[in-house]
């Protein structure tokens, strides 16, 4: 109610928080049907996540390729298309780079082997989402069932690959040649943590940047929501579109080649980390606002890392935390629709705050009336 | 088939970009879901048509002041009553919404204006203002194609006044020729009566 009475533009957050919060109950109750004491869960969560040094490392390291995906991510959600995919264009774009970085690694500049390793994860996951795009674009194809699919795609041609013809000859498992660990990504100094997230933070204030000072984002934002207005105002709808979803694509093949050039050093052919239901959960509880996802990345991330910390010692299944980020999600939608009952505009006087249908599916396909209702109960008499 | 030409030049399906670069407006009859992206604020919306151009851009980084400056600006010179450039357009009656998009199509200075049931669920006030704003375009040398199906309107401010049937041109008048019998008759498919010649 404060947020009638006070509508800040931190307002839409207090929903997201709720959703949070929500989630967390619904998972202290599993737990207590399994017998454990949540409250001792969550008090370990706490002080294995945030109270450790190794637990706060490892959430820094996590968060990196979480912010590069999400914020991809975010540019297609709020262009109106859905690019359920960044697991496959993550694959892919990591594949490109662990083979790119191992080509090349010792006879340049280990920086100049990292630009090239990030440029080939970009351009993989950028082909991976090419494919999902022409046929959205060209042929009106439904981009949430096709980009779903190119993750299975992707999945078999990169094991396929990592068997065959980008194997490492020297051993006997199915994966690319390892980058030595003194030619991966440095520290930040002075921490344990690799430049990977200084690369995460850069991407996502140049996505705030791109929706709050460029035209394209501009077009971008309209596109997403009211595709008939961006037509009548003559704008290259289509080509947007595309744009929106190459710009996941690459980030998500950047987000990669992150994790092959920090953490692993090599592409395993059964490494898939799945972080593109993260992304859609970070995404949705920043209220597609990009800055608002650094928070919400370390939180995550948090959840995580914390979350393996204390599943092992209690014997909570490391499910747990995908269940909760899931049960997030689900508050997140219950908790919108609150929302609009009461107002649907209340918080969208911040030009670069999250659409208010940020609950709901944006229409990916013409004509879809998702603005109806509100557009109905706001504006339809004179 | 057919041809849509501009001081002689033809344009036919030249899309919407290319139309508003070579001076055509266009109002459109559903303000709501074409005419304007509700959840986006006043400013955003009075830039929606020329956001790739100065003064509110320069083609890659907005001008959010112009953009703000152009919308008071508007809301000023329309009377439109809204709380602010920031509220979103959404939030605004019709008949406030309708006279924000007359106003960015104007500020746009088009040769050519076309508005399409202007006054569409407006009251009459707004309605009479809208009206009267198209009549002092025309009076100040613009071409305004005005479609509509209130007769009243019509004859009030038209100089001419063409009947479609069918998708068909089958009549066009000079407004001293046009009464509403004349032009009921022409759009229920019925041919021009000799009428007028012989009284």
């Amino acid at each position: 109610m404060t947020r009638a009475l006070n509508p800040s533009r931190f307002a839409p957050l207090l929903t997201s928080l709720a959703a949070i919060a929500a989630a967390l109950i619904l998972g202290g109750i599993f737990l207590a049907m399994r017998g454990k004491d949540p409250l001792a869960a969550y008090a370990m969560l706490v002080t294995r996540g945030l109270g450790t040094p190794y637990g706060i490392t490892e959430t820094l390291i996590r968060m990196a390729p979480l912010l590069i995906v999400s914020a991809g991510l975010l540019i297609s959600l709020r262009a109106g298309v859905w690019n359920i995919g960044i697991d496959g264009q993550l694959l892919v774009g990591a594949l490109f780079a662990g083979v790119a970085a191992t080509a090349v690694a010792g006879q340049v500049p280990n920086p100049v082997m990292w630009l090239i390793a990030a440029l080939a994860g970009m351009v993989g996951g950028l082909l991976w989402a090419l494919v999902p795009g022409i046929l959205r674009v060209r042929w009106g194809l439904n981009e949430i069932i096709t980009t779903l699919m190119m993750n299975y795609v992707a999945l078999n041609v990169t094991s396929w690959l990592v068997k065959g013809p980008v194997k490492d000859p020297d051993v006997v498992p199915p994966q690319t040649r390892l980058i030595p660990r003194e030619m991966r990504l440095p520290d930040i100094a002075g921490t344990g943590v690799h430049v990977g997230l200084l690369v995460g933070l850069v991407v996502v204030v140049l996505v705030a940047i791109l929706f709050r000072h460029t035209v394209i984002g501009f077009m971008l934002d309209v596109v997403g929501r009211n595709r008939l207005a961006a037509i009548h105002a003559g704008m290259p709808v289509n080509r947007l579109t595309l744009l929106a979803l190459l710009a996941s694509g690459a980030l998500a093949g950047l987000a990669g080649a992150n994790d092959i050039l920090g953490v692993k050093g090599l592409f395993q052919g059964n490494w898939n980390p799945g972080y593109g239901f993260a992304a859609f959960a970070l995404v949705y509880l920043a209220r597609l606002n990009s800055l608002w996802l650094i928070p919400f990345a370390y939180f995550l991330s948090f959840l995580v890392i914390g979350g393996e910390m204390m599943a092992r010692p209690l014997g909570i299944p490391t499910y747990f935390v995908e269940m909760l980020e899931g049960l997030m999600l689900l508050c997140f939608a219950v908790a919108t629709w609150f929302e609009r009952m009461r107002s649907p505009f209340a918080h969208t006087d911040e030009v670069e705050v999250g659409p208010a249908n940020a609950g709901e599916p944006p229409g990916p396909m013409v004509g879809e009336p998702v603005l109806e209702p509100v557009a109905r109960a706001a504006g339809g008499q004179s | 088939v057919g041809q849509v030409l501009l001081d002689g030049r033809d344009i036919t399906n030249r899309g919407v970009a290319a139309a508003t670069r070579l001076g055509i407006g266009y109002v459109t009859d559903d303000r709501l879901h074409e005419g304007s992206v509700a959840e986006s604020s006043v400013a955003d919306n009075v830039a929606l048509k020329s956001i790739g151009r100065k003064p509110f851009s320069n083609g890659f980084w907005l001008n959010r002041r112009a953009m703000e400056e152009q919308a008071r600006h508007l809301i000023a010179e329309f009377d439109v009553k809204t709380p602010g450039p920031h509220t979103p357009i959404g939030m605004l009656s019709g008949g406030n919404i309708q006279k924000l998009l007359l106003a960015r199509e104007l500020a746009l200075d088009p040769k050519l204006l076309v508005c399409n049931k202007p006054t569409t669920g407006l009251d009459l006030r707004t309605a009479q203002f809208i009206i009267r704003s198209l009549r002092e375009q025309a009076d100040a040398g613009k071409v305004v194609v005005l479609i509509a199906s209130e007769l009243d309107e019509l004859l009030e401010i038209s100089d001419r006044i063409g009947v479609m049937y069918n998708g068909q041109l089958v009549a066009v008048m000079p407004r001293a020729e046009a009464d509403p019998e004349t032009l009921g008759h022409l759009m229920l498919g019925g041919t021009r009566r000799p009428r007028k010649a012989m009284a």
